[in-house]
């Protein structure tokens, strides 16, 4: 008893500060993750929450649940302004709030996001997810290229 | 390692079973920082099992820390006015309510003139709740 609980406060502020190994599960970040089975690291260093970038992968707790946490990609930081369906003919655009982030599934038909929740507080942010590690192999951190958008006043 | 296991225990308990948290501002008056001449700040003692927000453990008329929806790194003292799917009058909009959704909750200063709270900001989600105040231990006259 002595040692397993000292044993078990270690691999707890492990998890809360270094970074956890978790399975992912559901179809909204298909094609990028399978529906289930996929292994993702997921890192917590102090500093996490700068390191994210539009495009990464995060864990968060949904809004809805508290219970309950989701795997979606970063579209927006604070402060931008992003068009939140650009293949409808009449075009929404959102201003993310200081403190909030844009969050999507990759499986738009298939996601409660963002698109339902609105801007969700970077506060629920649970982790950065830095690669899947099983069944194959590859990194998920951010590559994608910003191109800056044309707004044109309706 | 003796260490290593200590630091650990510590940081685990302080981040889910009990830890300590000064209070700034007067929006909790007079419940917390009572002093109008603001010459100290209580320091409270919080209850960290509540972090997360199950609902069953929380209850209306709790404060609670949170951290800010606006600001990752700021933690809010508050009271809890309303729970998932309460209805609520805002103050100032006597003809309107809010429902609160689903994995949400409504949280009001004391102290309604000097407090930026759901008024403001409207339902914020229960995941952001960090504890349950218990009591102020310091100054030590607020402890008796």
């Amino acid at each position: 008893m002595l040692i397993a609980f000292p044993t078990a406060c270690f691999i707890h502020t492990v998890f809360d500060y270094v970074g956890e190994i978790s399975m992912a599960m559901g179809p909204s970040m298909l094609p990028t993750l399978n529906m289930a089975g996929d292994i993702l690291l997921i890192e917590r260093l102090p500093g996490w929450r700068d390191r994210v970038r539009v495009g990464d992968l995060v864990v968060f707790v949904s809004p809805a649940n508290p219970a309950r946490r989701a795997t979606k990609r970063v579209l927006g930081q604070p402060g931008d302004t992003l068009c939140v369906d650009p293949t409808k003919d009449k075009l929404a655009y959102v201003q993310i709030p200081r403190g909030h982030v844009w969050l999507q599934g990759d499986n738009y038909t298939n996601s409660t996001d963002s698109r339902i929740h609105g801007p969700i507080p970077q506060a629920m942010l649970r982790g950065r997810v830095l690669a899947c590690l099983w069944p194959s192999p590859r990194t998920l951190s951010s590559n994608t290229e910003i191109i800056p958008g044309h707004f044109t006043d309706n | 390692v003796g260490t290593v296991a200590a630091v650990s225990v510590g940081i685990f308990l302080t981040d889910n079973v009990l830890s300590l948290q000064m209070i700034s501002g007067r929006s909790m008056q007079p419940a917390l920082n009572p002093d109008s001449n603001r010459l100290w700040r209580d320091v409270v003692l919080v209850n960290r099992m509540v972090k997360g927000g199950m609902t069953s453990r929380l209850s209306r008329g709790d404060i609670v820390t949170f951290t800010s929806p606006f600001d990752p790194n700021r933690c809010i003292v508050k009271r809890i006015v309303a729970l998932p799917h309460d209805c609520v009058v805002p103050l100032g909009k006597p003809d309107s309510f809010v429902r609160i959704p689903m994995g949400h909750f409504w949280v009001e200063g004391d102290e309604s003139f000097h407090s930026n709270d759901s008024n403001s900001f409207g339902p914020i989600p229960l995941a952001l709740v960090g504890g349950r105040v218990i009591r102020p231990i310091w100054p030590p006259s607020r402890f008796g």
